[in-house]
């Protein structure tokens, strides 16, 4: 008779991280991780060390690496029109053809630092602050 | 991308518990990730959250990151994971899993045509270790093309590995020919197992097929 609440390994999780598990199995693991804190802890051990074989590509590889990512200085060149022709061509082609979505959003702060009121910033900043102020440790709380 | 001195500083700096350090964290990253999670989300107020819990996760996760490893790029994948977790409470499946291969391979499937190999993957450690090879591989042969403007090959490459695009799509797509593609691949795959033989490391079936 199988167990009906079998043990979330860490294998179970890898399978979670890779979307790999089967529905049900998924809902128990989902659940399981909004009750505890503990798991959510492991789940993250989990994914850090990225064990899963199916991540293991060299388009993963070249992703994970962010190997033809521009730096958010040269973004910020690009978004000035002071970088070589070639090189802010190459950009485009990775933002637009390649879709990298970490550029993109670099692009896209770079793009409204000059437009955001620095008061809603702010209040966004401090929410975080507050929200996990706690978790510092005890130098942090003064 | 690694580190610099400065961010290291700063991850100390946030360990020992020191407020202002946290506070400028926050300040140095949270745009970019309210930007990655909301192109996701659209969803402002959602979005704020996401990224809110992020942070969260970041210092709950503190204890175990690695000071080398690239800040930015775990952020990202700390956001990429809470935005999933987002997705998957309102019943939504995740459009992307950071690090899964929404479009890549296995790593012995160059794009093109090749197949799968059994080598590959056989151990963490063995995988860890390839990973190591490929991304420090992959990223001189980066180097190069970007030093001497060779930005067809590296679009060529990038939209066969990355994208996972087909030989002729890449020839039509960059106005080159199909064998000036097989041959940029060629070269590429014949590189790759050259440096992974000096490593010490066999990637024979690369990219055969």
């Amino acid at each position: 008779m199988s167990d009906p609440n079998p043990v979330i390994d860490d294998e179970t999780l890898r399978s979670y991280l890779a979307d790999t598990l089967p529905a049900e199995d998924l809902a128990r693991v989902e659940k399981a991780l909004r009750d505890s804190s503990e798991l959510r802890d492991r789940l993250e051990d989990v994914r850090q060390n990225r064990g899963d074989a199916n991540l293991h590509t060299l388009g993963a590889i070249w992703r994970r690496g962010r190997l033809t990512c521009p730096s958010r200085q040269q973004l910020g060149s690009y978004l000035l029109d002071a970088l070589d022709p070639g090189l802010a061509d190459y950009i485009k082609f990775h933002l637009d053809v390649i879709e990298c979505p970490f550029c993109q959003a670099n692009l896209a702060d770079l793009s409204a630092k000059a437009t955001q009121p620095p008061a809603a910033v702010k209040s966004r900043h401090n929410r975080i602050l507050t929200s996990s102020r706690h978790l510092l440790g005890d130098e942090g709380r003064h | 991308m690694a580190n610099t001195d400065a961010e290291a500083l700063l991850v100390r700096q946030v360990r020992a518990g020191d407020a202002q350090a946290w506070r400028q964290l926050i300040e140095k990253y949270e745009g970019r990730l309210l930007a990655f999670v909301d192109s996701r989300l659209r969803d402002r107020a959602a979005s704020e959250d996401v990224v809110q819990e992020t942070f969260i996760g970041f210092l709950t996760s503190l204890p175990h990151y690695d000071e080398k490893r690239d800040m930015e790029a775990y952020l990202f994948s700390i956001a990429a994971h809470k935005l999933t977790d987002h997705l998957r409470k309102q019943g939504r499946r995740p459009i992307d899993q950071f690090g899964s291969d929404d479009h890549g391979r296995p790593l012995d499937e160059v794009p093109g045509d090749g197949r799968p190999a059994s080598s590959i993957a056989r151990s963490d450690e063995r995988r860890r270790a390839e990973e190591r090879l490929l991304t420090d591989a992959l990223g001189q042969l980066v180097r190069e093309w970007l030093a001497r403007g060779d930005y067809d090959r590296l679009r060529c490459l990038e939209l066969l590995i990355v994208k996972g695009r087909a030989n002729k799509d890449v020839a039509k797509y960059l106005g080159l020919t199909e064998q000036a593609v097989a041959s940029y691949k060629f070269q590429t795959v014949g590189r790759l197992k050259d440096m992974a033989r000096r490593a010490g490391l066999s990637l024979e079936n690369l990219g055969e097929g």
